[in-house]
């Protein structure tokens, strides 16, 4: 992920900022890191460069696509 | 391949040309990816995809195609009908294709886009209507063109047009009205 895309994220949970640590950086993309709220003492990992924002426990109504076509 | 797969190329170049200049976009349930590349590429947008399926995101991201936009492109991994995860007024448009149908809470989940759109940001929607083919082969419900105007409606989209792309998916367009329903403020 680019660390300027930190700008729209917000903790899932609270919607409070998220603080940004790089473990891997590639021309400018964050591949390895964590995403940490302290609000609610929460980390959500950033793995192959894309951030995981689904909540601790991934609510049952989660939507990701179609499964349809 | 059935006939939704060959017809979403046509849908894709008209999904561009709805969002035209606006800037950046957001795709909801981006699954592979493929509109969210395309839009990059057609218009040099940043455009953000959202999807909860890492696989789906992962085996994007290794295709030549994604490659020559990664620089537009960004990937979360999240709940396409929950954005608390971004931010009020981050996108100037947002497309789905083939997702709203799936939001259990469509009221709750349309007032979530609109949090998340710019005053007059543009909401772009391809979905499949009830009664046709694809309510055949994959049993889904879907709803009647009247049902997702009203959903828009009540979740304060405005100049709402809708098109029938094919027999039964329709293209619908509208803009977030530019005053804010009370409780989003």
């Amino acid at each position: 992920m680019k660390p300027q895309l930190l700008e729209i994220l917000a903790c899932p949970l609270c919607k409070a900022e998220l603080t940004l640590t790089i473990m891997e950086e590639k021309n400018g993309e964050v591949i390895t890191g964590t995403l940490y709220c302290q609000k609610c003492a929460q980390e959500y990992p950033i793995t192959d460069g894309i951030p995981n924002l689904l909540p601790p426990e991934p609510r049952v109504s989660a939507v990701g696509g179609a499964t349809g076509p | 391949m059935n006939i939704y797969d060959e017809m979403e190329p046509q849908f894709y170049h008209k999904i561009a040309e709805a969002v035209g200049k606006a800037n950046p976009i957001l795709d909801i349930g981006c699954g592979e990816g493929r509109l969210t590349n395309f839009l990059a590429r057609t218009l040099g947008s940043e455009v953000c995809g959202v999807d909860i399926s890492d696989l789906k995101l992962t085996k994007d991201r290794e295709t030549s195609d994604a490659r020559d936009v990664s620089d537009l492109v960004w990937f979360v991994k999240g709940d396409a009908s929950q954005l608390d995860f971004l931010v009020n007024d981050s996108f100037a448009a947002i497309v789905s294709i083939y997702v709203l149908h799936e939001f259990m809470n469509p009221p709750e989940s349309l007032r979530e886009l609109r949090r998340v759109l710019k005053a007059s940001g543009k909401f772009i929607v391809v979905d499949f209507v009830k009664g046709g083919e694809a309510e055949r082969l994959w049993a889904e419900r879907y709803y009647t063109p009247c049902e997702i105007e009203s959903m828009l409606k009540e979740a304060g989209f405005t100049d709402i047009a809708m098109e029938f792309v094919y027999d039964d998916v329709v293209f619908v367009t509208s803009r977030m009205s530019c005053t804010r329903l009370k409780h989003e403020t």
